[in-house]
């Protein structure tokens, strides 16, 4: 028997790392809040003044903290890519944002009202008090009001509208607040401004941010580009609107799990000022790497017209959408549309015996079809080809419990990988939660296409 | 969206939790009453509680020099006096008694030659809080400044810390006294 050898898959580790992750934000969380717990004697909290002083004072410490986890969560440092992925990132990014935001706001009010009852002075008076009589308390007002008009500018409905690269832009004031609000938790944090354990540790988890940003955003990408060169070494045009870049490179086995995606810069005329996700539509083989990417936008468009030769910049690998994200011993994979790159990827890493939906409106729009058919006989997978209009009989049918169960009886005990367009992986996430799957089993990828 | 609230309603209820566990029991009284109720070591009447607020700095104690600021700004007051400092090295420092404020305690040292007062010792400041910290560096020198030049506790408070300058004055005159001194 001829072709390549029949690969391992890599071994499972379902969802152990991103639970750890996730414990140690917790610890972290209590541990901050120890920090005024252990310094607060018992009984010691006389008047309203006071209570309303110590509640600001955990609510600061609790926002400190919040603030360097989000900061630290969106570091892309590769080993919280790799545990938690960057869905999941993404999404507790997000909510320990909004948390954030609450605090912060709480913190301030309850500082100001706080001391305003024990100086016994109007709150207005009281905030000028605080402003000239403490340190660097102006620059963490401004850090507030900051940090509030990105939350504000966070809320999904207003993020839609404004166009992406501005967005970026914007959320980059978070930093300044990082600047800004440092300041005062040191000089007048109570828990802070004294040298001790409390002080060491606030310090420790500063310098531990600065170092994941120091990895993830500029060592880690420098090391890994530098390491591999990546140059375009083909363009093909695999359907009306798909194209595939291979790209070469020193040490391709090196370059992550199939199914995990790269932030790809490419260094040409009109398209180095933009960073796209596209994943990898093979799994690493040595000798190229492949993106198979749909020509929708202006920029994706240009893509067509690239030369060989062109350098390219990656950051990543990143995701935790790999066949290490795995529970049980088969896998049902779903990919929608362009969704079939990481799928594609994925399949070759899966242990054998999966089922793959390949899901497409028209013939035509069918990608990469010789080689997964070649693959599928490979890795003695079965493939359906699900095609039509999403009005059409088959494809409706598919989207239901009954559809799910018919393509596979056994799918509440296999692992379900999604890949697609947002609105078609939410309708499939629905139907295989009805057919019995749980839904740790679910892994889906969620970046745009 | 749902874990939005989860995470909003941790946020209040472990905060509310905290606080009302290391809260005194009647806690929520202002700190007037609060303050005019303290000092007495057998609760008042409930109507005395209404009297406008006793002058903060109203309690004295010994110092020790070298103890370590308490850190809750209103600890119940310490009635029990700790020994007496150690004697003073020459030329001979009278240690008045440590006066305190909401944020510390305040005691001052003086030394006498000649029926005057030659220098003035800032032992301990408010220290409790950052606020107070540096409070405590602009108002003292200050402080001693104007305590020399009057040779004794009639002088202007600073501004901005009156709390310290009345538990200055109060520390002072206890110095003062202790070294046979009037002013």
């Amino acid at each position: 028997m001829s072709g390549p050898p029949v690969r391992r898959p890599p071994r499972a580790g379902g969802y152990l790392g991103r639970d750890l992750v996730g414990a140690t934000i917790y610890v972290g969380l209590l541990c901050s809040v120890a920090l005024w717990w252990l310094d607060t004697p018992a009984r010691s909290l006389n008047n309203r003044g006071e209570l309303l002083i110590a509640a600001g004072r955990i609510t600061g410490l609790a926002a400190g903290y919040l603030l360097l986890v989000t900061v630290a969560l969106r570091s892309r440092v590769g080993l919280l890519e790799r545990f938690v992925g960057s869905e999941a990132l993404g999404r507790w990014h997000r909510e320990l944002g909004g948390a954030l935001v609450v605090a912060i706001l709480g913190h301030a009010a309850l500082i100001l009202v706080g001391y305003a009852a024990l100086d016994d002075l109007p709150i207005l008076n009281e905030l000028n008090v605080l402003m000239t009589e403490y340190e660097d308390m102006t620059s963490a007002i401004v850090a507030v009001g900051i940090l509030v008009g990105i939350g504000l500018l966070a809320i999904r409905a207003v993020r839609t509208v404004m166009p992406y690269e501005l967005w970026k832009f914007l959320h980059l004031a978070s930093y300044v607040v990082l600047l800004l609000a440092y300041g005062h938790q040191f000089a007048d944090g109570q828990q802070l401004f004294r040298p001790g354990p409390a002080r060491t540790y606030w310090i420790g988890l500063y310098v531990a941010v600065l170092a994941c940003l120091a990895w993830g955003r500029v060592v880690g990408p420098l090391i890994f580009n530098l390491g591999h060169g990546f140059r375009v070494a083909d363009v093909v045009q695999e359907g009306p609107d798909i194209v595939s870049i291979y790209l070469s490179g020193r040490r391709l086995r090196q370059t992550g799990r199939a199914g995990q995606f790269f932030r790809w810069r490419f260094l040409a005329r009109g398209v180095w000022t933009q960073a796209h996700p596209f994943s990898l539509s093979a799994a690493a083989n040595g000798r190229w790497l492949r993106l198979t990417v749909k020509t929708v936008g202006r920029h994706t468009e240009a893509l067509r017209g690239l030369h060989v030769g062109v350098r390219v910049w990656a950051q990543g690998p990143m995701g935790s959408f790999t066949a290490v994200r795995r529970t049980r011993g088969r896998a049902l994979l779903i990919a929608g549309g362009i969704g079939i790159g990481p799928i594609r990827a994925l399949l070759e890493e899966l242990p054998l015996g999966a089922s793959v939906i390949y899901r497409a409106s028209t013939a035509d729009d069918v990608v990469l079809r010789e080689e997964l058919d070649r693959l599928a006989e490979l890795r003695q997978a079965d493939v359906w080809y699900v095609i039509g209009s999403r009005y059409d009989p088959a494809p409706r049918a598919l989207l239901t419990a009954s559809g799910m169960l018919q393509i596979a009886p056994d799918v509440a005990s296999r692992d379900v990988y999604l890949c697609g367009p947002h609105g078609f992986v939410k309708q499939a996430r629905a139907a295989l939660r009805r057919a019995g799957v749980p839904r740790r089993q679910l892994h889906d990828t969620l970046f745009e296409f | 969206m749902r874990r939005a609230f989860v995470t909003l309603g941790g946020l209040v209820v472990g905060t509310t939790l905290l606080v009302s566990l290391k809260s005194a029991p009647g806690a929520s009284r202002p700190p007037a009453a609060y303050a005019a109720a303290t000092p007495s070591p057998t609760p008042l009447p409930s109507k005395t509680l209404d009297l406008p607020a006793v002058p903060t700095p109203s309690l004295s104690r010994s110092g020790t020099p070298s103890r370590s600021p308490s850190r809750a700004p209103s600890t119940p007051p310490r009635t029990t006096a700790p020994p007496p400092p150690s004697p003073p090295a020459s030329p001979a420092v009278v240690m008045g008694d440590s006066a305190q404020t909401e944020f510390g305690y305040v005691t001052i040292g003086i030394t006498v030659g000649g029926g005057r007062i030659t220098d003035v010792i800032l032992n301990e400041l408010p220290s409790d809080e950052p606020r107070s910290v540096s409070i405590s560096a602009k108002a003292g020198p200050v402080l001693r400044e104007r305590a020399l030049a009057a040779q004794g506790t009639n002088f202007d408070s600073v501004s901005g810390a009156t709390w310290t300058s009345d538990a200055f004055k109060v520390s002072l005159r206890s110095a003062m006294t202790k070294a046979g001194l009037s002013g």
